[in-house]
């Protein structure tokens, strides 16, 4: 079921994509690029920055 | 639309996705970007191959339930409530600076009217939280402390979020402020959270019971996965997101609260098999 799962996700975030209209609503398209995408290289960013100064007990 | 070219979409979405997912991931960028390009390239933006079309849009939907349903299966219910306070103050951030940020640009910049402004800022505080799971099990990193801190933030965003619009929407009906109508959805809200669990795992033992004597394979996934849509259902009409009724149901049946069933097995193995008591 996983697999099944992970095989179909990407449709999601294809979906995003084609949802998004940058020739015609253009604010509504920067705002969700922005609020969709900027978070992800934050996240990418935060981890490159301070992972190693995470707390490392990852099971509890 | 024709059964083949929905199919032929499909294909097209799943080929994309895949190829520009690899090269974002070449790239050290997430994969989950090159899957946003790819809808970006394919739809009216550039191409214009692909339309947004309701069976897309609702294929879509289902996935990412399912996803935030196997979400909620890895999720450890007590480290989520032991951020629980640490969760709600970034929520309580989460919603107001966008709401704050939102309004004031509409009203201010944009000189858009007060009710219009405000209902931009309450837009605003919905959270991208299958998006925000993607990327943190892309980096491995979705077990971590501050991981669980994010996943409970963004699902009490998702709760105030609705209440907010809820809000909104009486407000701008013009007969006031129904308090009582807010308060009616934030009850449903949050019974349904607490309450989803529960019932969750009394099914499950109705499930697995049934699995002993059915004779025919693969009970468990077809009864899992209804499930899923059902408690999807089920939050959509208490006024909560759909997602929060997959992440209910996968919580229910997490290790934790549900530890009759071994997790580990249920990480390696189709579901199944991995569901079965050991």
């Amino acid at each position: 079921m996983k697999p099944i799962i992970h095989l179909f996700t990407p449709i999601f975030f294809v979906m995003v994509g084609l949802s998004l209209n940058l020739n015609d609503d253009v604010y509504a398209a920067l705002v969700i690029a922005l609020s969709t995408v900027l978070p992800i290289f934050v996240i990418k960013w935060f981890y490159s920055r301070f992972d190693k100064n995470l707390d490392t007990d990852e099971h509890g | 639309m024709e059964v083949s070219t929905f199919f032929i979409h499909i294909t097209i979405i799943l080929l994309s996705a895949r190829i520009l997912g690899e090269i974002a991931a070449y790239l050290s960028v997430p994969s989950v970007i090159g899957e946003l390009m790819a809808g970006i390239i394919l739809g009216p933006s550039l191409l214009s191959l692909i339309e947004p079309t309701d069976v897309i849009k609702l294929l879509a939907e289902i996935e990412i339930i399912l996803l935030l349903f196997e979400v909620g299966l890895e999720t450890d219910i007590m480290r989520l409530m032991k951020t629980g306070f640490n969760s709600t103050v970034v929520a309580l951030f989460g919603v107001a600076a966008p709401f704050v940020f939102g309004f004031c640009v509409s009203y201010y910049l944009f000189t858009l009217p007060f009710l219009t402004s405000l209902f931009a800022g309450g837009t605003l505080t919905a959270t991208s939280i299958g998006i925000t799971v993607r990327i943190l099990t892309d980096l491995s990193k979705h077990h971590s402390r501050e991981a669980q801190m994010v996943l409970g933030a963004a699902v009490i965003d998702d709760i105030i979020g609705v209440i907010l619009l809820a809000f909104l929407y009486d407000l701008s009906l013009g007969k006031g402020v129904s308090l009582q109508h807010t308060s009616q959805i934030f009850i449903f809200v949050v019974l349904f959270m607490a309450l989803a669990p529960m019932a969750a795992k009394f099914m499950a033992g109705v499930i697995r019971r049934f699995d002993n004597v059915s004779q025919i394979p693969g009970l468990i996934p077809t009864t899992v996965v209804s499930l899923v849509l059902f408690f999807a259902w089920l939050a959509h009409a208490v006024g909560a997101p759909e997602l929060l009724g997959g992440f209910a149901a996968g919580i229910a049946l997490s290790r934790r609260f549900f530890c009759q069933w071994d997790l580990p097995s249920m990480r390696s193995q189709p579901l199944p098999i991995a569901l079965r008591r050991t």
